[in-house]
């Protein structure tokens, strides 16, 4: 492992079999040789293990059902609303259930998606630093192909 | 399903608990992880026709990802500060040995919820939505190396929120 | 000069056109004076940048830059005479005439107005200049002068013809002091010919002075230590502002939206600024950084050496930051953006 430093950080990479077979073979010598990284070692190991115990979420049923009935998409910015509702007005809110209104996902509004045209914008830049400043230098970058991506 | 590609109502039946449970383990809390899932599964819906078939839970965990991420850039609206360098200044040194005990006390979400979003993402991508560290680097836009690095502090700082928090 | 094999990125059977009519005469022919260590490099930086509006030259320019691992070099042709600067040839022209610039994509003609009243900072403002021993420059004798940092690193280099002021060479250097991007004369000659001006297409559309700033747009003053020079309206609604700090210069174009990751050129190395995503590309004219924040999507786009660009850019969306003393709040991994 020539190219990395030995450091701690590794611990969690050899924990998750993340070290190519030169680092995992570093980080065993370590071990051995050092107790407090195989203290560390038990540590990091004992936290992850835990988190991985956590059990899975299931979101609460009334929200699965909403979010599966066939033909009601839930309005987000609606249901923001109602869940911070005080109590009594949940009282309300619950009365008029019946009466809940079906809204498509194409109502909900889309931000305009956006992406720049990086060799046109850099051409533009490049044209107008050429006004004022030196021209050939700035014009050679406009003349010359872009090229993005590998 | 056809061509490999899950229809929606499949996304949502087969894989919500699996969307659900990365969201909440996320946002520390059901309102914030319920809105971050219906955007998710909006998010399928319109992206399903560019889905290549490949890890359905990597797409997935990169979705509900993003707009955690989206999301506490607006709550927030302040600079993000620089990591420190230093894992000591992360994580206090090492407690003395009495403190041997390798039992984790209760409240283990709640300490989750506690660490830094910088760390709790990529130690939730890894160990509740099972990622590789590649697939974590790709999700986030860092390199693998960073990912390596934030995990192993997150857990060190997570260990020590919980043994604190016990004592 | 189009090497083999190369291919552009956008479409179009024309290629940008950008026209300007320069006429040398004798300006260029007056004796200048043999610049020497004594030599204020402020001033040899005014004089090379009055020489480029009279320029009378003939010769191949060589633009090399960096990008990552890959070092990119292209060689264009250059003519100018008076006013008129024709740069590349066929569908890789750039053209200036008149004060203008004229840039044509697609068949269609972009005409460039400055309309400009501010003035850009003098060259030393941001940077400490200094003469540095002479060189050669395409076997001409040149001054030149190195631009160091607050850190006493030299982030470029400029090399000055002793006799006619032209600018033959420009460096940057990243802050390992490799080079990043250069652009130099190979050959030239003086005292050539009027160029030959590609015929302009007449329909046209034009890149509008403004100093309305849209509702949800920003437009700082000063983003560190460049300042605002121009706001400019594109046709299709994109707002550019154009900065400099004497040395170098920076625009930031503005759309609003959120920006389209999926659609994005390949080749971006991945940051943030401001805590948001972002994508910096490296091209012929400079560092590109794309991003998104409070429904706009901002690109900037600078010569100058790239740590520079985005020590100021979070200050593109908080108007009220002092870029200049804040520190850099952006996220990178271990390899940085260089």
């Amino acid at each position: 492992m020539s190219e990395h430093e030995l450091t701690e950080d590794l611990l969690s990479a050899y924990l998750d079999d993340e070290l190519d077979a030169g680092a995992r073979a570093d980080v065993e010598t370590r071990l051995a040789a050092s107790a407090e990284w195989r203290t560390i070692l038990d540590e990091v190991r004992d936290t992850r293990d835990a988190v991985r115990r956590l059990p899975a979420v299931d979101g609460p049923t009334e929200f699965w059902a909403r979010v599966m009935a066939d033909d009601t998409v839930v309005d987000l910015a609606s249901e923001r609303r109602r869940r911070r509702m005080p109590r009594w007005g949940l009282a309300v809110a619950g009365a008029a259930a019946a009466a809940v209104v079906v809204i498509g996902v194409v109502a909900v509004p889309q931000p305009n998606r956006v992406h720049p045209a990086v060799a046109t914008l850099s051409d533009e830049h490049a044209a107008r630093s050429s006004v004022g400043n030196d021209v050939i230098s700035s014009l050679a970058s406009i003349a010359v192909p872009t090229r993005l991506g590998r | 399903m056809a061509d490999g590609i899950p229809t929606w109502e499949e996304v949502a039946r087969d894989y919500g608990r699996f969307l659900y449970t990365v969201a909440y383990r996320l946002a520390g809390n059901d309102d914030d992880a319920q809105d971050l899932v219906q955007e998710a599964l909006l998010r399928v819906r319109r992206g399903l026709e560019r889905y290549e078939p490949g890890s359905l839970e990597g797409w997935l965990a990169r979705i509900v990802t993003n707009l955690f991420l989206d999301d506490m850039r607006r709550r927030k609206r302040r600079p993000t500060s620089a990591l420190p360098d230093d894992p000591d200044r992360v994580v206090p040194p090492t407690p003395a040995a009495d403190e041997s005990s390798r039992e984790l006390p209760a409240h283990l979400q709640e300490a989750l919820a506690a660490l830094p979003e910088d760390f709790r993402v990529p130690v939730v991508l890894c160990d509740v939505a099972d990622q590789s560290y590649e697939q974590i680097a790709s999700t986030l836009g860092v390199p693998v190396g960073t990912v390596r690095s934030r995990i192993h502090r997150g857990r060190r700082l997570l260990r020590t929120t919980l043994t604190e928090g016990a004592s | 000069m189009k090497p083999a094999g190369m291919k552009r990125a956008r479409s179009g059977t024309i290629g940008r056109l950008v026209l300007i009519a320069a006429i040398v005469g004798t300006a260029c022919l007056v004796i200048a004076t043999e610049a020497t260590a004594g030599d204020d490099p402020e001033a040899l930086l005014r004089k090379a940048r009055d020489a480029s509006a009279t320029a009378n030259v003939a010769g191949v320019v060589e633009v090399r830059w960096v990008d990552g691992d890959q070092v990119f070099v292209e060689r264009v042709g250059a003519r100018s005479r008076g006013d008129a600067y024709v740069v590349g040839r066929g569908e890789h022209v750039a053209v200036g005439r008149d004060g203008m610039r004229y840039a044509a994509d697609d068949g269609v003609a972009t005409r460039w107005g400055s309309g400009d009243q501010v003035h850009a900072p003098e060259p030393g403002t941001a940077w400490k200049l200094e003469i540095d021993d002479p060189a050669h420059v395409a076997g001409r004798a040149a001054s030149v002068v190195s631009a160091r940092d607050a850190a006493g690193r030299v982030r470029a280099r400029f090399y000055v013809d002793r006799s006619t002021h032209l600018l033959l060479r420009r460096d940057v250097f990243d802050r390992s002091g490799a080079l990043a991007r250069s652009v130099r004369f190979v050959r030239l000659s003086t005292g050539a010919a009027a160029p030959a001006v590609p015929q302009l297409p007449t329909k046209g559309s034009q890149v509008a002075a403004t100093s309305d700033v849209p509702d949800g747009f920003t437009a700082p003053d000063h983003l560190g230590a460049f300042r605002l020079l121009g706001r400019y309206r594109h046709p299709d609604g994109t707002l550019q502002l154009f900065y400099g700090d004497g040395l170098f210069s920076l625009s930031v174009f503005e759309q609003s939206g959120l920006v389209d990751w999926d659609a994005m050129p390949n080749g971006g190395r991945r940051g943030q600024v401001e805590g948001q995503r972002a994508a910096t590309y490296s091209t012929a004219a400079g560092t590109v950084v794309v991003w998104g924040e409070q429904g706009l999507v901002l690109t900037g786009v600078s010569d100058a050496p790239t740590d520079t660009v985005q020590a100021v850019l979070p200050g593109v969306a908080n108007d009220n930051q002092s870029t200049v003393d804040d520190v850099v709040n952006f996220v990178f991994g271990p390899f940085g953006w260089e």
